[in-house]
């Protein structure tokens, strides 16, 4: 054992350098996957854990006050699988939040009394103003968080064109909507403001059915019963969610998160097991002489293999513990920006599961690597050995032969150099195959996200037009023709958001004049209604009710109720594909009610602001509210342009680090293998640079090809990585292009950068000397 | 006989030229305030004890090695002064160089060891493979030999392949350091025919020797001691079985206390 830990000793500080680059590459892939593991080990259990601390309901259902009854109540306490059922009066408005995160926010929100008593969906305060605030609102963590409303700044919700103003008293850890995907959030009024409110908006009073349901329920089914129940009671469900509903739509960048880092660390995983692979056959090779001595004195072959694989074994338990050590440094920054999309704080505590997994299987997949790379001892014959008599057939080839070979004596020599090691080779293309998968990854979201935004946002978002109008319902035929005639207008089409029911599923309707008309077709499969009897039906719906194309769907808006035939599947991001779409005369089947929702898009360089003053100059009182779209449009648009320039400046920082480690390795190992090699050329006659552009261009061609075969088939399999991605949240076509040119263009910069740090590295190539040919 | 001193014949000359190693605070001088002039066409076999300064002294000379001080002039370039990458330039185009160990390129046949040397000067690529397979015809190297790996040939055949990259570029002077070290009698032999050969076709040698055998087919013998010219011998051409030289050259050895 003293024997082998003293020859581990000197393999290790033999390659010292080199087995620490692969530590540092070995950290990068524990700190990712330690991340991925951490957050899939403890975000979904805490999610869990604080809905059953805040006594969280499986079901809400929110009806009309004036539909409540106790007969109602009763059907509902009495479903076998309703295990508890709390009635919470609220409020419900269409409002917009002013200056939220800078621009306005539409939302349908609900105004708690602060002071009920309640035995679900307890308020849990996180913050809370230690001054006394005049009109004091607590607002859920996602609207004070990402609407950037702290403690003591005022907010104002602005309602049917009356604006009421509060002032943030507290923060408050909920767990019944979440985020804005919910379409329907709750904040809280103290007892004095939600009696003024309910005062001004008495016909706006409703209750919320708090249901917790048995243990084994499922909560989907018992609330379809309870839609037959309120139906059976003519109380119409205005909202209804589970908590698994709501938990998929808070936790979905979060798990979209924990799979991209997951895979991002099997990428560099990889890289690292060809990476100890290529070292390995490199040390057996360059100490062949010194293992045939080992094995003349008496050494086995197992204990000169447990003596080269125990230095990257305790490379890898050293370094992958301080890679798991780094996660959680990142950690507390990356929930963060994870809290604000699931709305709730998440503590970082350290996970032992996390990092046993985690070192368990970096250390499990180093030691079959590197005991299977270094299995090649086996077979050496000492005698053999000492002589360096290899086995491989490389050495009986002189390929590209100067005479033969086209092009100048360096080119032909940098090809040569190439074909030397098909290992070097093997390593080189896949780490630049795998990272250049990265790469290609974040051109893409370049290119739709930042350089065609109207890709990444049409594939989010609904229908988005520059200016949303709400205009007075008596007149909307002349308000449009009046607007449309303004300077500035583009087109002005008639676009409202209803919720009705279809067939007994609630969801949203998008009713417009003409669809043909629309700039954001949501339309993935067949085509989108032309008619008054034609529908077309969002994902989920579709699903859920077991309908397609040329089926009939039943849809109720109040009272009335209409059969529409299905033409054509739509998509909708906000709401989880639970929309469908009709046309106005469509919509008029069921509903006498006038619109009064314009959509306005403007010409090229109008500016919304300023067609808002001119519109409301020009229509005074007829403009109930105006939503600059555009405004709030590009205010998300940046927050996602952000998140992708950090997305590539970190793959471009992470391919260089892992390229630049690689090369260092691969370079180093030529250096050491070809010392007297360079030592001869010198002697001839070659320059230090000639000879570092000849060992740098050696490495170009494969890294070439590699760059570009991965960047190409990015055109295969960037749209279906697409595809899952955006169907996972819902968005069944996506409107993402991969552009050769941009994935060509990223490809470039990457192999550039390749090549400057192998100029770099094998810059050492001019400090041997010819002379050391001699004094070596 | 070329024993003639002669300024316009020099090839290469040395003067005060020093050369010392440093291992902490010990200095070890190799060669010491040494001045030497090699002449154009001379075959100048340079021979001492071991340690004496010969491969020092032929690698400091040859612009491999730098000197500590003194300066060296070469084809009337004063090189002492050179950096790394502009030495070698000037040996691509001035210096050959034959070694012990013979240093191939193992991963390339005989022919691309030639033509790696031979092309690196410039030139047209179907001449210089013409005058390699020139040169390896009067080295006695068969065809079939041009496109075996150095693995494959005998020491005295990369040894002779050695010789035709060394001289594919036509240089000035042709350095050799115990060519024939590593050789058995008759690969030494067929080796050193060649220098012969080369040397009558007036390319001028340096050679570092300790074999009486090789140092025979020498022009001229400069004998070192304490990093110093310590004796010199002109014993003009090479003829063989010539006992006059071999005298000479005994009687000069023997003074050297060799």
């Amino acid at each position: 054992m003293k024997q082998i830990s003293h020859l581990s000793l000197y393999f290790f500080m033999k390659d010292k350098k080199q087995i620490i680059s692969f530590g540092i590459i070995i950290l990068i892939t524990s700190l990712i996957l330690n991340l991925a593991t951490v957050l899939a080990l403890r975000i979904d259990p805490a999610y869990d854990r604080q809905s059953d601390e805040l006594h969280s309901a499986d079901i809400d259902i929110v009806i009309p006050k004036s539909a409540d009854s106790a007969a109602l109540s009763d059907a509902v306490r009495s479903h076998a699988s309703v295990a508890q059922l709390e009635k919470q009066r609220a409020i419900l408005q269409k409002a917009v939040m002013k200056d939220f995160r800078g621009t306005d926010f539409e939302l349908n929100i609900l105004f708690y009394n602060w002071d009920d008593d309640r035995a679900i969906h307890l308020l849990s305060c996180c913050e809370r103003s230690e001054e006394t605030v005049t009109n004091p609102i607590y607002l859920p963590l996602y609207i004070s968080e990402f609407g950037e409303y702290p403690l003591n700044e005022k907010i104002t919700f602005s309602m049917d064109g009356k604006d009421f103003t509060y002032t943030v008293a507290g923060v408050v850890q909920e767990m019944q909507y979440g985020n804005a995907s919910a379409e329907i959030m709750g904040v809280f009024l103290p007892d004095d403001q939600y009696r003024q409110l309910a005062k001004e908006w008495q016909g706006s009073e409703v209750v919320n059915y708090a249901v917790r349901t048995a243990e084994g329920a499922d909560s989907r089914t018992v609330l379809d019963d309870l839609r037959k129940t309120a139906e059976e009671y003519q109380s119409p469900v205005l909202f209804a969610l589970t908590s698994e509903a709501k938990k998929q739509s808070r936790m979905m960048v979060t798990n979209l998160l924990t799979m991209i880092l997951a895979a991002f660390a099997v990428i560099v995983l990889l890289v690292s097991i060809f990476l100890c692979q290529f070292r390995i056959k490199n040390t057996v090779s360059e100490e062949m002489a010194q293992m045939g001595v080992l094995k003349s004195l008496g050494f086995t072959s197992g204990g000169i293999i447990r003596s080269i694989v125990l230095p990257y074994t305790a490379t890898v338990l050293l370094f992958s513990a301080l890679g798991a050590a780094g996660s959680y440094v990142l950690l507390p920054s990356l929930v963060n920006v994870l809290a604000l999309q699931a709305g709730f704080r998440f503590e970082v505590a350290f996970s032992a599961v996390a990092l046993i997994l985690t070192m368990s299987l970096l250390t499990a997949v180093t030691l079959v690597f590197t005991w299977l790379a270094a299995g090649k001892i086996r077979r050496l014959q000492p005698i053999a050995a000492i002589r360096g008599i290899t086995e491989g057939k490389d050495m009986r080839k002189n390929r590209f032969a100067i005479a033969r070979t086209p092009g100048s004596v360096n080119l032909v020599l940098m090809l040569k150099q190439m074909a030397a090691s098909t290992q070097q080779n093997v390593l080189l293309f896949v780490v630049l195959f795998v990272m250049t998968i990265l790469i290609a990854f974040s051109g893409s979201l370049f290119y739709n996200v930042i350089i065609e935004p109207d890709h990444f946002m049409n594939t989010l978002s609904d229908e988005s037009p520059d200016v949303m109008l709400q205009v007075s319902s008596s007149d909307i035929s002349d308000m449009k023709r009046t607007i449309s005639h303004l300077n500035g207008a583009e087109k002005v089409l008639s676009y409202s958001i209803l919720q009705v029911q279809v067939e007994e599923e609630n969801a949203a309707a998008f009713v417009c004049e003409d669809f043909s008309k629309i700039q954001n077709d949501l339309c993935y499969e067949g085509r989108n209604p032309a008619s008054d009897k034609e529908i077309a039906i969002g994902s989920a719906l579709a699903e859920r009710l077991g309908c397609g194309i040329g089926d009939t769907a039943v849809v109720t808006y109040g009272d009335s109720s209409c059969s529409y035939r299905v033409v054509g599947l739509v998509q909708s991001v906000n709401n989880r594909g639970e929309i469908c779409e009709l046309t106005e005369e469509g919509f008029s089947s069921i509903s006498e009610d006038q619109l009064h929702s314009l959509y306005v898009y403007l010409k090229s360089g109008a500016d919304a602001d300023d067609f808002i003053e001119k519109a409301e100059t020009v229509c005074g009182e007829g403009i109930v509210s105006a939503v600059n779209a555009a405004k709030k449009q590009s205010e998300v648009q940046s927050m996602y342009t952000a998140i992708v320039n950090v997305v590539i400046v970190a793959v471009f920082a992470v391919t260089i680090l892992i390229v630049l480690l690689i090369l260092y390795v691969i370079i180093r190992s030529m250096i050491t293998q070809r010392r007297q090699e360079y030592g001869i050329f010198k002697a001839i006659g070659y320059s230090g640079r000639q000879l570092v552009v000849q060992t740098a261009g050696s490495l170009m061609p494969v890294s070439i090809a590699a760059a570009l075969l991965s960047a190409l088939l990015g055109l295969v399999w960037l749209p279906a990585v697409c595809d899952v991605i955006f169907s996972m949240i819902g968005a069944m076509k996506n409107h993402m292009e991969q552009p050769v040119s941009v994935l060509l263009l990223f490809a470039t910069a990457e192999i550039v950068v390749t090549l400057l740090i192998s100029v770099f590295l094998a810059r050492s190539i001019k400090k041997i000397e010819a002379y050391s040919l001699i004094k070596e | 006989m070329k024993n003639t001193e002669n300024k316009n014949n020099v090839v290469l000359s040395a003067r005060h030229l020093k050369k010392s190693f440093r291992g902490g605070d010990m200095e070890q001088t190799i060669i010491n305030d040494l001045d030497v002039d090699i002449r154009k066409g001379d075959f100048t076999v340079i021979m001492g004890s071991s340690g004496a300064g010969k491969s020092t002294l032929m690698y400091a000379l040859s612009g491999m090695d730098k000197p500590t001080s003194g300066s060296i002039t070469f084809c009337g370039e004063e090189i002492t002064s050179y950096n790394a990458d502009k030495l070698a330039v000037f040996r691509r185009k001035h210096c050959g160089f034959v070694f012990q160990q013979i240093y191939l390129l193992d991963k390339m046949s005989l022919m691309d060891n030639a033509l790696t040397a031979g092309l690196l000067v410039g030139g047209k690529k179907k001449e210089i493979v013409r005058r390699a397979e020139a040169l390896f015809e009067k080295v006695n190297l068969p065809e079939v030999t041009w496109r075996k790996l150095p693995s494959q040939i005998s020491g005295g055949e990369a040894q002779r392949a050695g010789i035709v990259r060394a001289v594919i570029n036509r240089p000035e002077v042709l350095f050799a350091d115990e060519p024939t070290g590593a050789l058995n009698s008759n690969n030494s032999d067929a080796v050193l025919d060649v220098f012969t050969e080369l040397n009558r076709d007036g390319q001028s040698i340096i050679m570092v020797t300790h074999d009486k055998k090789s140092a025979l087919r020498g022009s001229r013998i400069i004998y070192l001691r304490d990093g110093k010219i310590f004796g010199e011998c002109e014993l003009g051409e090479y003829t063989p079985d010539n006992a006059e030289r071999t005298e000479m050259l005994n009687a000069f050895l023997a003074e050297m206390n060799w």
